[in-house]
């Protein structure tokens, strides 16, 4: 058995166009290939079969060859309306000696199984089939499904320039066993032939009066194999949508003039839309997972994710972040509730330069690449539902990675809040707690990112102005909380360590060379305030004088009466301190001896005296060494 | 005791008059010794001073030839680096009585904490074949003194900083903002609160010139009230203030934690407290005052800050 | 215009590093900005550096420890690398006045918030004491883990020279300790510091005779004692570099007679 077209007629009591399920869809702000691939692995993923770990979610683009071109040619020219090309396009992209075909494929899905006609009744397990092949806008029914719209498939449509998807899938039937099906839809334009108009919807395969039945299992299968389309291993279930001729423009330049990428660009560009728009999926240690899969022309494109791109390795982090201690809540004071799990990962140097995360919003600079600065935005399905930018942050290599994800409870609410495509939350959707939930969800998401930005503020540089007078002025306010250590200098350490220093070598100097100014003099006056105390007296400076021997200093000193007192002498160094490691072979001075008032001598360091009286030290001082004298009671 | 020497001679002490050091600023002048009023890295000290140097008596006591050049050099020193910059050279090449006027700038950025000015008498060159213990190398310090002076007193300071509003993109005729950075109460003070002044404002860039004008005077008075009336109002419409700071319940803490809420209790306790009230209850009474009649709180502000502050004139 | 850094009052200091030694270094969470807690800023002079400012600085000291061995391996070689690289940066990249930099809480706050996690690598707890305070706690600039590089940058930069940080790698560690050591007098004039280590650098005898580090150290030595009368900061640089030679050259004869 075979199959070929059939084209849908309007009913007496009216019926969808092909233009109207076509607009369905709305005008999404991301490119098409981006839609393509966020809504068709939404689809995928919503389809998991039971028990499934990983959902297989393939992409190949590829030519169809010579060997089965003449195929392609006769089965899908069965039946061909007999209307103009323009509302019906596939029959001259048939002519073409490079008809190319993108292949989306899921496998570890259901598969599109129950009945296959709309007139009949089927619960909501069984509706597989009939809302994607022959409804549209009906609610999903799946657990954490991805869309509350059934429009996701419309992009498959709108995905080629021909308006024309073959569907092949596998499924489980109710007794257990694996069936096949396959059939062609056709969506482009409505149409008036011979009288009757037309809804402009065609299905191919197994014509009947009133609807089309696909052709099953072998059948199907021999159709497949005949189109040289990918097919189904083992027991593996699915769906395989052949988009033809794929309307893959480049998506950088306005739509007047873009051109068809070529298929290694296109591969490239698909492979990284799936990176950027499914990485929470693909992330291993997921409990069940999407595995994602380029194949351009039977050769792999490698997907960007967390192993070799910085940038999604950031958002991941950030993600696996959202359940730690480390997630922060993003709650609603009034009513009271979790909103969503927040968390951030700071980027260094990462930058994303690929055309698909532009297409996003993630870099306007495609060939310099930029710094994320933006929030992924997630709910139940864990897709990205879109990439909100905050402010970059000061310096062009810092950004920051953050993820927000609704709480589950509150899914069903933000879903509602998404347009068609998925790709925003807007609260004018919604209505009451509602809406208040996502306004609340968005501001405080808001707040974050200037916080993380740093910009609360625009970036403020101080003038070079002098202000500290007037901070002076104004300082008594901080009299209660200001006490030294708030001032630019004012740390108890640093007053310590300056009172130090201001007393350093300077002032020790004391009566020292010249008296020194005012500062100076203090080891005089200190002996001064000692007088009579019992303690020896330095008078006056040391000087120098010439004798037989060389060059002697000579200090005059008060003794205070009876008693043994010893003199000593020390070099100095340039830090104030007496010198207790001297270099290698260093001369070092030496006390000479004492001479009393009538000029007798008496060498040695110590002197005893009976009465007050005054001698005078002799020492022998060092070339190039500032010297310390001092005298003091000998110890007993 | 003890005394130092030099390893050669040295001049006695009436060699050298030396009048004390004075900052020159535009406003007015004043000895240098004391706190240094208001100074910030972007202030660089101009000093002054004159000395007097007995060139003939200085290198008769220090045994030195008449022709041996001498100069004196002025280093500052700063508490915080301790690292010297040299700020002035003259030289003394003449015989006789020389006076000289010391004019030095000491950059600003490189100080903190205390500074200390050297001011030095030394050898100009080495001395070829010197008398024993006599100076020999060039720079042998003959005479020196010191002057230190804090750069910054007990007292505070608030935390200012001068802006151009216009490129800050904050109202660009307005002549302050006070920005509290976090509004977290709990952390310190000097780190959270910042006034912006902005700069492009004739009046503000005047007051910063010479805070001491009327004009200026006038100007400051009012920024002090408009920030307490701004942070402590804030404060007490803040639950997180009121959870942390005002039903703390034990009024005799000391609030020494230096954080923006202390400061907040502090301006209460000090400034808007009545008599006999506690500062839990007056923060009590101002938040009332403020949702019933802000005016009125504003004029107990007023009232409380005895704005104006200054005299008239 | 100068920035500003935050500062850690001594109080905040000691009770961080008290908490150090018993919880091991607590760094910045990941993805978060430095703690300002605690924190003050000097109530003017320049622009406050903001949470990203010092997000960057954090993220660039750990590329430059992570570049040695941060922060499983530790090794002699690696530490050099970081203190010469580190030292560069900060005092190039930072911009810091000197006198911000000179502020002791300024470097509390790298050592005990910042980075913690590289001060903690850099100089380990040992088993008696733990971790040394100093090296965390900016009490003495000499012996911060990086107030102690920025210092040593400071002293050494050498403007007007294709590098002029090319001084840096000329001391090793100890050596340039040695030098520290002697704040007061020897390295309150960097000048003069410049001048030790390019003779330490260039010396045309280096490896014969005596060791090199006691030569340094006997030179330092002398130097120490003309510091005590000289002003070493109005000599020229050919004056200061014909001391320091006179002084090394005495050490070397000094030492091989022995």
């Amino acid at each position: 058995m075979t199959g070929s077209w059939y084209a849908q007629r309007f009913r007496p009591d009216g019926g969808i166009t092909a233009e109207g399920l076509r607009n369905q869809l709305g005008r999404p702000a991301l490119s098409l290939p981006t839609v393509l691939v966020r809504e068709s692995a939404q689809n995928s993923w919503d389809a998991k079969a039971d028990g499934a770990r990983t959902v297989d979610f393939t992409m190949e683009l590829a030519t169809v060859g010579p060997a089965q071109l003449n195929a392609w040619r006769s089965l899908l020219s069965t039946g061909m309306p007999s209307v103009p090309p323009e509302v019906f396009p596939l029959r001259p992209a048939l002519r073409e000696m490079n008809l190319r075909y993108l292949s989306v494929s899921d496998r570890g899905t259901k598969g599109l199984g129950g009945p296959t006609r709309s007139d009949y009744a089927a619960d909501a397990g069984h509706r597989n089939w009939l809302s994607f092949v022959l409804n549209s806008g009906e609610a999903r029914d799946t657990e954490g499904g991805g869309g509350t719209y059934g429009y996701g498939k419309g992009v498959f449509f709108l995905a080629s320039a021909v308006g024309t998807v073959l569907i092949y899938t596998r499924f489980k039937d109710d007794a257990g066993a694996l069936r096949t099906r396959f059939i062609g839809s056709s969506l482009w334009a409505s149409y008036t032939s011979g009288d009757r108009p037309f809804t402009g919807r065609h299905w191919w395969g197994v014509a009947q009066d009133d609807h089309c039945e696909p052709l099953v299992d072998a059948a199907a299968d021999e159709v497949v194999r005949a189109l040289g389309l990918p097919r189904f291993e083992a027991d593996e279930t699915g769906t395989t949508v052949t988009i033809i001729e794929p309307n893959l423009l480049d998506p950088t330049v306005p739509e007047e003039e873009a051109q068809q990428l070529p298929p290694e660009e296109a591969g490239r560009y698909l492979a990284d839309a799936m990176g950027w728009n499914l990485w929470p999926l693909a992330l291993e240690g997921r409990r069940r997972r999407l595995n994602p899969r380029m194949v351009v022309s039977g050769a792999p494109v490698a997907i960007p994710g967390e192993d070799n791109d910085a940038v999604i390795a950031s958002f991941a982090a950030a993600y696996r972040r959202l359940q730690t201690p480390d997630g922060e809540l993003v709650e609603c004071k009034r009513p009271r509730r979790l909103l969503a799990r927040f968390a951030v990962e700071r980027t260094f140097g990462a930058k994303s330069r690929s055309k698909a995360a532009s297409d996003l919003g993630l870099v306007d600079d495609l060939t310099e690449g930029e710094a994320p600065h933006h929030v992924c935005l997630m709910r139940t399905p864990e897709l990205v539902v879109r990439y909100v930018p905050g402010p970059p942050a000061p310096h062009r290599d810092i950004g920051y990675a953050a993820v927000l994800r609704v709480e589950d409870d509150l899914d069903a609410t933000f879903a509602k809040s998404e347009p068609p495509t998925h790709d925003a939350w807007i609260d004018s959707q919604l209505h009451g707690q509602e809406a208040t939930f996502v306004r609340v969800a968005r501001r405080r998401t808001k707040d974050r990112l200037d916080e993380i930005a740093g910009a609360r503020k625009n970036t403020i540089v101080a003038g070079d102005q002098p202000v500290g007078s007037v901070a002076r002025k104004l300082g008594h306010l901080l009299a209660g909380v200001s006490a030294s250590g708030t001032g630019v200098g004012g740390p108890a350490v640093q007053l310590a360590a300056g009172s130090t220093t201001a007393g350093g070598f300077g002032s020790l100097l004391g009566g020292g060379p010249g008296g020194g100014g005012g500062s100076a003099g203090s080891g005089a006056r200190a002996g001064g305030a000692r007088r009579g105390s019992g303690r020896p007296r330095l008078e006056g400076l040391p000087h120098f004088v010439e004798s037989e021997g060389g060059t002697v200093l000579e200090q005059r000193v008060r003794l205070p009466g009876r008693g043994r007192f010893v003199a000593s002498v020390h070099v100095v160094t340039g830090d104030g301190k007496l010198e207790s490691d001297p270099y290698a072979g260093a001369v070092v001075p030496s006390v000479i001896g004492w001479r009393s008032e009538v000029g007798t001598l008496l060498a040695g360091d110590t002197v005893d005296a009976d009465v007050p009286c005054e001698v005078t030290l002799l020492v022998r001082p060092v070339v190039d060494a500032t010297l310390d004298i001092s005298v003091a009671v000998a110890a007993p | 005791m003890s005394v130092r020497t030099y390893p050669y001679r040295t001049p006695t002490a009436d060699r050298v008059v030396a009048d004390s050091w004075v900052r020159v600023s535009t406003s007015d002048v004043e000895i240098f010794g004391g706190p240094l009023e208001g100074w910030d890295y972007a202030t660089d000290l101009h000093l002054r001073r004159s000395v007097v140097v007995d060139c003939d008596g200085v290198r008769s006591d220090a045994g030195l030839r008449t022709d041996i050049p001498i100069r004196i050099c002025v280093r500052s020193r700063p508490s915080s680096s301790l690292i010297r910059t040299l700020e002035a050279t003259v030289p003394l090449a003449a015989g006789g009585r020389q006076s000289i006027t010391l004019d030095v700038v000491v950059a600003g950025r490189n100080l903190a904490g205390a500074v200390t000015m050297e001011t030095v008498l030394e050898l100009a060159e080495d001395v070829v074949e010197p008398a024993p213990f006599t100076a020999a190398r060039a720079s042998s310090m003959l005479w020196r003194d010191e002057a230190a002076a804090s750069l910054d007193g007990d007292s505070g300071l608030l935390p200012v900083a001068p802006v151009s509003f216009s490129a800050a993109g904050l109202p660009p005729g307005a002549a302050w903002y006070v920005s509290l950075d976090t509004a977290r109460w709990e952390w310190a003070a000097m780190g959270s609160l910042l006034v912006l002044l902005n700069t492009d404002n004739p009046a503000v860039n005047a007051a910063l010139e010479d805070p001491t004008t009327a004009g200026a005077r006038s100007l400051l008075d009012t920024l002090e009230v408009d920030l307490v009336t701004d942070l402590v109002g804030r404060a007490v419409e803040d639950e997180r203030f009121r959870d942390s700071y005002l039903a703390a319940g034990d009024e005799d803490s000391p609030d020494d934690d230096f954080s923006l809420g202390s400061l907040v209790r502090a301006l209460v306790r000090v400034r808007l407290a009545q008599p006999n009230e506690s500062v839990d209850e007056a923060l009590s009474r101002l938040r009332e005052l403020r949702a019933g009649d802000p005016s009125y709180y504003r004029a107990a502000v007023q009232h409380g800050l005895g704005y104006p502050r200054s005299e008239v004139g | 215009m100068s920035r500003l850094y935050p500062r850690l009052l001594p109080g905040a200091a000691s009770r961080r590093f008290k908490d150090l030694q018993v919880m091991g270094p607590q760094p910045p969470k990941e993805g978060e900005e430095p703690s300002l807690a605690d924190a003050v800023f000097a109530a003017t002079g320049g622009t406050r550096v903001t949470g990203p400012d010092l997000t960057k600085v954090r993220f660039d000291l750990v590329e430059r420890a992570s570049a040695s061995g941060f922060p499983t391996q530790r090794s002699r070689t690696g530490y050099a690398e970081f203190d010469v690289s580190v030292a560069r940066y900060l005092h190039g990249a930072c911009g810091m006045v000197p006198g911000e930099a000179a502020q002791r809480s300024v470097w509390s706050y790298f050592g005990l918030v910042l980075v913690p996690d590289i001060c903690a690598w850099r100089y380990p707890a040992n088993e008696t004491r733990g971790f040394l305070d100093d090296r965390f706690v900016g009490a003495d600039l000499t012996r911060h883990t990086l107030g102690r590089l920025w210092l040593r940058a400071h002293l050494l930069f050498d403007d007007g020279v294709g590098d002029p940080y090319g001084l840096i790698v000329a001391l090793g560690e100890a050596d340039m300790d040695q030098i520290l050591a002697r704040r007061l007098d020897v390295a309150a004039s960097p000048a003069l510091v410049r001048e030790i280590v390019r003779a330490h650098r260039d010396d045309p005898r280096a490896g014969s005779g005596p060791k090199d580090r006691d030569v340094l150290r006997d030179s330092l030595k002398r130097l120490l004692r003309l510091a005590a009368f000289l002003d070493l900061d109005s000599l020229s640089r050919h004056q200061l570099a014909s001391l320091v030679h006179e002084a090394r050259d005495s050490s070397r004869r000094t030492l091989e007679s022995r």
